[in-house]
């Protein structure tokens, strides 16, 4: 019998539960709190350590999270964070990607009720990296990384529990995507011919940042034949560049190059820079209007968002400035590289993520 | 489950705040005369939708009116657009083509 208590405004709500770890995930699963995967139970005491570990205060609230409003309090997304399995080593990232998210830039109402199935990314770049142990080499976006499971999880909750993000009902998304279960990854800096990412937005090396994006899941670019980074670069642009995209014309297409480390070895030995790279990308990553069908051609005409004075004789871009190109390294040895679509009407938010009593990652 | 044992845990939902209740304005019993309002979202599907539906009440409703007001796709409408469908409409009608 679930039970509530407490119904004041400043109390905290419990509800007495199953302490058996599989009729427990029932339960919260039915209540409509988790995905049906065991969780760890938010007790008090585990609330408490998720806090305490960097000395905050639970009543702080950080935000409104839209659709619904809910108050992004540190409590709350701290019974989040335990229930998804955070260390509690690694909440202040959870706490900075949601303060990236509520930024008016990012566009989170967009990105929680839209029929695209765009989803927070998180790129994690600098030392944090290593504590958290989310550094990985080969299969660096695929399972088996505990931090980036649980905080990519941990998001997924926070955006359904207290944005109020309910599929079908306020978050109209058609197909979804697996990305949204969870979709962290961490910039392998040590590996990356080109200065870190967070560096370029305007950090410093020293500090530890997230970048959110409003992004679909990853799209494999195989390359095991060009010999130039002129031609490899030729096959990343036609593969990044579809009638599909999200990205195709919009006003606010950032699409991510997530370059593997041997792609990104031969573009820097013939002379590409990140620059370099993001202004041929701007040129290059285009589809043809000639290509089009025409009620997609008289379907961009119509729209009043789309800025067609960019439109060339190579086609329609997917960024609107070669800065809007997100490329960076990650990933461990092979000749692939992955290319993440965006929304198209949200831009990525930076914050540092900022530790007061930084422990190595038990996880 | 009798006997089954428990454990008291935090709730991870927010209280979300409580929207407020809006009586509508009484239909007028004819359009004839009135003004309409349309509220779409600019999408080229939306356009198209609410042209044809201007089209077919022309054919139907005397002298009427219409006064629109768009929104950009991935956002909410401006309060100070729906303020002003609110105040010069005799009705408003609303939707979204995707």
């Amino acid at each position: 019998v679930t039970r509530t208590v407490g119904d004041q405004a400043n109390e905290p709500r419990v509800i007495d539960a199953p302490e058996s770890p599989r009729a427990l995930a029932r339960r919260f699963y039915e209540l409509g709190y988790s995905d049906g995967l065991p969780i760890i139970p938010p007790t008090d005491e585990a609330v408490h350590e998720m806090l305490e570990r960097h000395g905050l205060d639970a009543t702080l609230t950080i935000g409104r999270l839209p659709p619904r409003g809910g108050a992004a309090t540190l409590d709350l997304l701290a019974i989040n964070a335990v229930m998804a399995g955070v260390d509690p080593a690694a909440f202040p990232l959870v706490i900075a990607a949601v303060q990236a998210l509520l930024e008016p830039e990012f566009n989170l109402r967009g990105v929680q009720s839209t029929t695209h199935p765009c989803s927070p990314l998180l790129i994690v770049s600098g030392p944090i990296r290593h504590p958290l142990r989310l550094i990985r080499h080969s299969n660096a976006l695929g399972d088996g990384n505990a931090t980036a499971a649980t905080v990519g999880r941990a998001m997924r909750f926070i955006l359904r529990n207290i944005g109020g993000a309910t599929p079908g009902v306020t978050d109209l998304v058609t197909q979804g995507s697996p990305a949204r279960a969870g979709f962290v990854v961490a910039e392998n800096e040590e590996d990356s011919p080109f200065p870190p990412y967070h560096v370029a937005r305007g950090f410093t090396q020293t500090q530890s940042v997230v970048t959110t994006f409003a992004a679909e899941g990853p799209h494999n670019i195989n390359d095991h034949a060009s010999n130039s980074g002129g031609e490899l670069a030729l096959v990343i642009a036609r593969s990044m560049a579809t009638m599909g995209t999200n990205d195709l014309g919009r006003p606010n297409g950032n699409p991510v190059l997530l370059l593997g480390p041997e792609h990104a070895a031969v573009l820097h030995r013939d002379g590409f820079t990140r620059e370099t790279i993001q202004a041929y990308l701007f040129e290059h990553a285009r589809v043809r209007i000639g290509d089009m069908p025409p009620d997609l051609v008289r379907w961009f005409e119509l729209r009043e968002d789309v800025d067609r004075s960019l439109w060339t004789e190579r086609g329609v871009p997917i960024a609107n400035r070669p800065g809007d190109f997100h490329v960076l390294v990650v990933g461990g040895p092979g000749r692939h590289s992955c290319h993440v679509p965006s929304f198209g009407y949200s831009r990525p938010v930076s914050k540092q993520i900022q530790f007061k009593n930084l422990v190595v990652c038990e996880c | 489950m009798l006997g089954e044992r428990m454990v008291r845990v935090r709730v991870p939902v927010a209280e979300f705040p409580a929207t407020e209740a809006i009586k509508p304005r009484p239909l007028p019993r004819t359009l004839d005369g009135t003004t309409i309002g349309i509220l779409n979202n600019q999408k080229p599907n939306a356009t198209e939708l609410f042209s044809a539906i201007e089209a077919e009440l022309r054919r139907y409703v005397k002298n009427p009116t219409f006064v629109y007001r768009m929104k950009s796709p991935p956002s909410p409408a401006a309060v100070a657009d729906l303020d002003h469908l609110v105040h010069v409409s005799d009705v408003v009608l609303v939707g979204s083509g995707d």
